[in-house]
Order: C-alpha cells, then structure tokens, then sequence
C-alpha cells in the first residue's frame, strides 16, 4: 500500500507539476484523473465581502479584550537579535553605572551619619531655603541626598566624576550623568507635560501621595531632549501653598523610578532616599538641578553633555496625573490625553488601547448601518437594503407582478392587485420595524411604458469594469445560469432578426433585488402552517429541520432562508402502505397549486406557471413548475410529488423573492443584437459559433442570478436562439438593460 | 491570492524570507491588533474557501471561519513559532472546529447549497451534466470519513503540497501520501463504481 501510495504520489506531483496540466480526460489513470477533476472542480470559493469585513472589525474589537496591549515598541515586539558588541556595551555601562551609583550612596550615607552625628540638630531645625537651582551641565554625576548641606565628595569611577554632597534634609535632589555611560538608545525621554490633565494639576492637588508606575519607553538616540526625570517611589507630604509652576511640570511626569517593565531605565536611575522631607517650596524644575546651598555642580567639559535629573517627588502628585509616556514610532500608541487614569499607568494602557481600538473598528460598521434616506413619495418602508442599493430609487415589482401582496403593493393605487396574503417574506420585509429604513420610490406603470420617475438614477460613471456585462460572466453569473459556460462573442458579427418579427421594445425592466426574510426559520414554517413538533427541531448545515404537520401528515421539512429567496424540502415521514387501493385520477398540477398557494409558499399569481406534470412507473406524479415576473427566472422553481394514492409525498421549492425591483431602462432587441455586433454577448453553441449567415429563431428574456458584491440580483438578458449554416444550434445571450445598470 | 491590503497572499511551500517575515507578523500580532489584521488579510480567504468546501453551506462556513479566527485570536499568545506557516495553525482549528460541529449537528448527506448551485436553465445535456456532476462529487467528498476529506481538500482544493499536509493534520508525510491514496480509492469508487455520477 505504502508503495502504491509513493508510486501514486510520484505521478500526481509530475502530473501537478507539468508546464501544462493534461485535461482530465486524457490521462488514463483513474485515480489521476480524478485527482485533476478535483483540482478543476474545488475552486477557491472567496466569502462574501460583508462577512469579511464584518469579521475583521469583531476581530480587532475583540482585540484589545483578548490581547493585553503592552506598550512595547514595534522593533522590540520583533526581537530583533541585539548584537554582541550592543549586550556587551550594555553591561558595560549598566555596571558602571550601578558601582557610581552604589559608591555614590555610600559615601552619602557615609556623610549623612556624619552630619547626624555632628550636626544633626542643626539640621533638623533649618528652615527651608528656596534652592537655587543650578545647572550641571558638565558630564558628572552628582548625587545628592537629602540633607546634604556641605561640599560634596567627588569620586571618580570609570572616569565618570561624582559629586556626593554633604546632605540638607530639605533639597532636593538632582544627578547628573554623562550620556556616555548610559545606553543612548535606552535613554527614557523627557517626560514633557503634553496632556491636558497634566497641565492643569496644581499644588491644590492634595491626595495621598500614592505609588504610581509609569512605563517609560525609550526614544531613539537621536532625541533632541535625552533627560531623565526619575522620581522616588513614594512622596512627601503635600506641597505647601507656594509650589509654584514647576509642580505643574512635575506633575506630567509622575512616574515610578525604576520600571522593572524597562530594564534599560534602571541602568540611569540613581537611587534616592524615600520619605524625604520636602521643603513647601522646594520642588525643583527638573530642567534646572538643584544643588544644595553653597554648592554648584562642578562642570565637567563634554562634547555632549546630557544631563539627567533626579529628583524627589513634588507634593503635588495625585494619581489623576498619571501619565503614560507611549513610544511616537508605534502604531498601537494611544495620546496621552487618554492616559488619565486613576490605575497605575502600567495596566492603564489596556483600556486606553482598547477605545482607541474599538474606534477604529467600529467605523466600518457604522458606516454600513447608516440608513439611506430616499425620496419622499412613499411612504412605505422597504426591507433594509445594502446601502449601494438604498442609494437608488427603487420601486417596487408591482407593476409587474400585479398581485403581489405587500404593504408596498398597498401603496401602489394603480395597480390592479388583488388583495391577498402575502408571503411572510415579503411581509417581513415590508413591515421590519427595526432596520435602517429606505424609502422606495414606487413605480405604478405597467412594464413596457416609460415612466421617467421610475427610472433609476443613472450610477456612477465609474462603475466598474467587472461589474460590467459581459466581460466577468464566468465569474458574476452564478454557476448554473444560462450564461455559466458560455464564451465571450466574437465582435463583427452580424445578426439578424427573421423579417419583422422584432419583439416590443420592453420598455422599463425590474432588476430584482431579493431579501431575506427577517422572520425565524421557526416562525417562517409556522407562517407557512407547517407546525414544527417540538422536539424533533435541529439546525443542520442544510437548514432547520423539523418534522412538521401539514394537512394531516407528517414530514421532514428542512428549511432554508436564501439570499435568493428561500428553500424548503418536504418530505412525508410515514409512507403509504402498498397494499392501499390505488387513487381515482388526479389533477397533480392543480393538487400542487393549491397546496403551494394554501400554504402560501407562493402567492397568488406569483409567476408560478406550469413546466411539466411526469408520471413514473409506480404511479406516482411530479408536478414541475418555474417563476416568471413576467419572464423567467433561471432557478426558480417548485416540484411536487405525489404518490398514486395523490398524497403529497415530496415537495422541493426554492423560491426568488421579487418583492424589491429597482427599474432600469431595457434596450430593444435589435440594439441587443447591435451590441452582440460589437462584441458583447455571449453564446453556447454544440459546434460552430454563429455568423453573419446564422439566423435567429427565437427571443426570450430570462432572469439569470449575478453575484454582485452586495449581494444576488437577478438582471434580464436576451436570449437569442438560432442555428449557423450549417444547421448548428445555437444560443446568444446580451443584457437586456443598459450596459451601465448591469451588477 | 492577494489581499486587499497588498500583502503576498499564500505560496506554499513558503520560502525562507516569507516565512521570517510571516514571524515577525506573528510576533507583531501578540502586541498590534493591525499585524493581527494583515495576517487575518492574507487567509481569511483561503480558509473560508476551505471550510466552505468542506460544510458546502455558506451560514455555517462563516460561523466556523468566524470560530476559527476567534479562537486564533484568543491562543495567538500561546502560539508557538516551529518555522511552520501560520496558515498550517489555523487550517488545524478550522478541521477542528468543523469536526466539532459535525459532532453536534450530523450532516445531511448528499445536501448541497444551490445558492452556489442553482439549479440550470434546461439547455445542453453537457452543461447539466457538468453541473450534476461537480455536485455528485462534492456530495461524495463529503461522504468520505473526516481525515480523508481534509486530506483532499488541502490537496486539490487549497493546493498544497504533501509536507504542509502533513504539518496541519500533525502526520508524517509519508502517512498523508497513504491517507491521500486511500481517499482517493475511495471517491473513485464512490463515484464510479456506485454510479452516483450519471456520466461516469
């Protein structure tokens, strides 16, 4: 078998991988064979294009709930491998950074237990001193701990200069780091109030200094502005009446210190005594160190000096000045301004993302959802249509199918319907209360007369080319229309219509539009007086199935609503015995009808007429019957089977709902021709193609399906039968309306 | 079989670029809802096509298509990237999720949606029984087991090859070489041998 199978397996690949694939009816393996049949038959089969659309929106709104949106930038979201030299570099400065650090707290504390030592009472009664805040451009790092009143140590690690200055209880605190021991492209960028919230905090802000986290994202190198502003985790006690602007400026850059979520941050943090004693006026803009009295950075020279700030925590921090500061070069980002949150920023970003996502995401259904407003000569509502649809007038079939019975029909007061029942689709649709409302424009002219109110708009010029008759036939005409196989004709051929048998001028034709019904499958059976058992309902993928009761006999009804319309099975459950005498003759087709119009599977004078009545050997009839509005729709039919005994055994109907009919202008059949001499037009023909010495025996207008994108219509095409010279049968198919209204 | 976006829609077997590219699209998708869309762009036709095929209803190929894309978003933090396509992770869901469903709802046989088939103008014998004839054979790839049917669809329907067969229904190659022949015995003599096609 495993040897068959690789046997198998060699040829369909030689077979598939051919220059030029051999029809199928030229290799003599069976199996090969039927390996290019498949290949030919299981075509790509595209969804439709709202269902697309509609799922991608769900999608991404589901996205922002699903997904917990971090905000990573889009080159680390990537993982691109860093080079060795980079992790090297990296580690290089993180260490020479962490040992100034350390050292730099170290002799810190070493002076601030001199100081309590030695004057710490003098410390602890020093009122506060506005600091002046000093620059430090100089490459150097000074750390300045609270308290530090005297010269600072200076140390050197690494070549970096450190300022350790003796200690003040009420200063604050700023450090300074040369730019060449950090990572540039770790470098956290100043943090620049852009919100409004932020902008407006005040030293009245008075809540609890609270822990705040802020996920800052590092700037590329090249930012202007590389400072850092690093704050201590936990703040002081509020700011007094004086805090001037400058909270204002801290305020848009609250944030935690040293983000665990950044690591590359924690390489620029330089460690600050917590729970420092803040002078009221104290806090510094971090744009301008300060530097204890008597003490100013010693600048070191640096070709570029980027100094980075630490300082303590201005009083003024609430939570509501929270600020998540969001990489510029990411997609995802979302604007400051929808930051504000009470939440530590770190988890705030999820639902900031997630508005801004269902925003996005929300647009196109939105836009698909607005109703179409129409003219205001009726009245009456139509079944929501596609908004390319709703964008025209449409009128309603009346004109054509007199009778059809539908709120819109009612409107219709030239129109010589009877009153009857609808058929629940078109009822649904017409009295569907919830949907976006079009008004349709109603047409109460006959077909054949020109009514220039009825006449749809002419479409955009632009329509475009695939769309257009007959270039995609293969492609729009649904499989299995008179136009599914059949070629493109060769221009320059000249057809004639026998003598003067040229049929009217149609005048205005329907372009029939159907709908869904917006009834429940279930409800739709019960409005046909088929009444489900309860128990014996399940979807299937063919449908709802159901065992219904129907004139005193069970069936299996499987129903269907289609965007053509609808599809119902019947079939009787019990069979009758054999032995039962057999029936006195009976009128299949007339049991047919009036079954099919008793329980309004069709409407009266629905265009149901008669196709064939068959007898079988064991008695048995078959009613068939097609949809004409007024002339044929291809697929539209209904056939009834009835046992010898005539009890309705089996019934198959699929049923075009034609209750919207938007108008377009029809074309004669001698301009059809003429176009057919241009080159449009398709045709089926057994053998030889037509030419200028066929003759056209016949003319018919059919109603073939067209898959447009916002769904099925069906469109009028003449149908031109005839025989070549030779005595060929033949069959020419052109469009029955202007080229401009085609789908 | 490109995308409205413009993206490269699927060759396979991918070559090594497209498969580091489709990688960083993955990993992208984990944090960035419009990377998630470039990948649902480039197969979300290919995969309804194959449910489609598969179930031969259109409102329950887009429930599914919908599960599976559903399902993809939910676990696309747990996905693991072995150097397979991505396409290979959600034609796996889509088999599963149309076995599933399968499960709860028995399939008719032999049904066929004729909103794709409708059924033609009485005209030329062969155009009938062309049509008959593409749905006799749906019906019958239908009627085959669940692994056979998947194995003929990927194949012939979505096109391809063997390896990434094998890769989506977690087989050797050589077993979806086997299981390929047998469905194939098998259509053939469901087809021709219980005549279920009127030309064959």
């Amino acid at each position: 078998m495993t040897f068959e199978a690789d046997r198998f397996d060699e040829e369909l690949e030689q077979l598939l991988e051919g220059e030029a694939l051999p029809a199928a009816d030229q290799v003599r393996d069976p199996l090969l064979r039927l390996s290019l049949e498949l290949r030919d038959q299981l075509a790509p089969v595209s969804p439709d294009p709202d269902f697309r659309a509609r799922l991608k929106a769900e999608l991404l709104e589901k996205y922002a709930d699903t997904v917990p949106v971090v905000p990573v930038a889009a080159d680390l979201a990537e993982h691109t491998p860093t080079p060795l030299w980079g992790r090297a570099r990296r580690a290089f400065v993180a260490v020479a950074v962490a040992s100034a650090a350390s050292i730099g707290l170290a002799v810190g504390y070493v002076g601030l237990h001199q100081q309590t030592g030695n004057h710490s009472r003098v410390a602890l009664v020093s009122p506060a001193t506005p600091t002046q805040p000093t620059a430090a451009p100089g490459p150097e790092v000074t750390v300045a701990p609270p308290g530090s009143t005297t010269a600072p140590s200076r140390v050197v690690i690494f070549g970096t200069h450190i300022t350790a200055p003796r200690l003040t209880p009420h200063r604050s605190h700023a450090a300074t780091v040369t730019p060449g021991q950090t990572d540039a492209a770790t470098a956290t960028p100043v943090q620049t109030p852009r919100s409004a919230d932020a902008a407006s905090a005040t030293p009245r802000d008075t809540a609890p200094p609270t822990k705040v986290a802020q996920v800052v994202v590092p700037t590329p190198p090249s930012s202007a502005t590389p400072r850092d502003t690093v704050v201590p985790t936990s703040t002081p006690p509020p700011a007094g009446p004086t805090a001037g602007p400058e909270n204002t400026k801290f305020t848009a850059n609250t944030r935690v210190a040293t983000s665990t979520s950044v690591p590359a941050t924690a390489t620029k943090s330089v460690p600050v005594p917590t729970n420092t004693p803040q002078a009221a006026d104290s806090p510094t803009a971090r744009s301008q160190p300060a530097t204890p009295p008597g003490h100013t950075a010693t600048p070191v020279p640096s070709d570029t000096p980027v100094p980075a700030t630490v300082t303590s925590v201005p009083p003024s921090l609430t939570p509501r000045t929270n600020q998540v500061t969001l990489p510029t070069n990411s997609p995802t980002r979302v604007p400051a301004h929808s930051m504000a949150t009470s939440r530590p920023s770190a988890t705030a970003a999820k639902p900031t993302a997630t508005r801004a996502i269902a925003t996005q995401t929300r647009v196109p259904a939105t836009a698909t959802m607005v109703p179409t407003h129409a003219a205001p000569t009726h009245a009456a509502p139509t079944h929501a249509a596609p908004t390319d649809t709703a964008a025209v007038p449409t009128a309603t079939n009346a004109a054509r199918a007199t009778s059809q019975p539908s709120e819109t029909a009612t409107n219709v007061p030239a129109a010589p319907s009877t009153p009857s029942p609808s058929r629940p689709t078109a009822t649904a649709a017409a009295t569907s209360p919830s949907g976006p409302v079009v008004v349709a424009q109603v047409t109460t002219t006959p077909p054949g007369i020109n009514n220039a109110a009825a006449v749809m708009p002419s479409p955009s010029p632009t329509v475009p080319a695939a769309n257009q008759f007959p270039v995609p036939s293969q492609l729009n005409a649904t499989l299995g229309s008179p136009l599914g196989h059949t070629v493109p004709l060769t221009s320059g051929v000249v057809l004639h219509l026998p003598g003067t048998t040229s049929p009217a001028d149609p005048g205005q034709l329907p372009v029939y539009k159907p709908a869904l019904p917006d009834l429940s499958a279930l409800d739709q059976l019960r409005s046909y007086g088929l009444i489900p058992a309860p128990k014996s309902i399940s979807q299937t993928k063919a449908g709802t199935v159901a065992t219904v009761g129907a004139d005193n006999q069970f069936y299996l009804a499987t129903y269907q609503a289609k965007s053509y319309g609808y599809r119902l099975k019947l079939a009787r459950v019990s069979p009758v015995p054999a032995s039962l005498p057999q029936a006195p003759a009976f009128d299949a087709a007339s049991n047919a009808r009036t079954f099919l119009t008793a329980h309004q599977l069709v409407a009266v004078d629905d265009g149901m007429q008669l196709d064939s009545v068959t007898s079988k050997a064991d008695g048995s009839k078959v009613a068939t019957f097609s949809k004409y509005a007024p002339d044929k729709i291809v697929g539209a039919r209904a056939v009834v089977t009835f046992n010898s005994q005539g009890v309705l055994t089996a019934l198959d109907i699929q049923w075009v709902n034609t209750a919207v009919a938007p108008m377009a202008p029809g074309i004669s059949a001698a301009a059809a021709l003429d176009s057919v001499t241009a080159g449009h037009g398709l045709v089926h023909a057994d053998s030889a193609l037509p030419d200028s010495a066929s003759t056209i025996t016949g003319t018919t207008i059919l109603y073939v399906a067209v898959n447009a994108p916002d769904g099925i219509y069906y469109e009028p095409v003449y149908r031109f039968s005839g025989v070549t010279a030779t005595g060929s049968a033949f069959q020419v198919y052109v469009p029955a309306i202007e080229r401009n209204y085609l789908r | 079989m490109c995308d409205a976006s413009g993206t490269e829609g699927i060759t396979l077997p991918p070559s090594p670029q497209q498969l580091e590219a489709e990688r960083k699209l993955v990993e992208a998708a984990r944090s960035n809802p419009v990377a998630f869309g470039a990948l649902y762009e480039r197969y979300v036709d290919a995969i309804y096509s194959y449910v489609f095929t598969r179930v031969g209803d259109k409102t329950l190929a887009e429930d599914i298509v919908s599960e599976t894309f559903h399902r993809a978003l939910e676990n696309i933090q747990g996905f693991e990237w072995r150097g397979v396509a991505f396409s290979a992770w959600l034609y796996r869901i889509a088999s599963n999720a149309v076995a599933a469903r399968f499960r709860r709802e028995p399939a008719m046989s032999g049904e066929e949606d004729l909103e794709q088939v409708l059924e033609p103008e009485p005209g030329p014998e062969s155009l009938v029984a062309t049509l008959e004839w593409k749905a006799d054979m749906l019906a019958a790839v239908r009627a085959l087991p669940d692994d056979q049917q998947q194995v003929i669809l990927l194949r012939f329907g979505q096109e391809l090859r063997n390896k990434d067969i094998a890769r989506i229904m977690q087989r050797s190659e050589g077993a979806v070489k086997a299981l390929l022949h047998r469905a194939l015995t098998a259509l053939h003599r469901r087809l021709v041998t219980e005549e279920v096609s009127p030309t064959r």
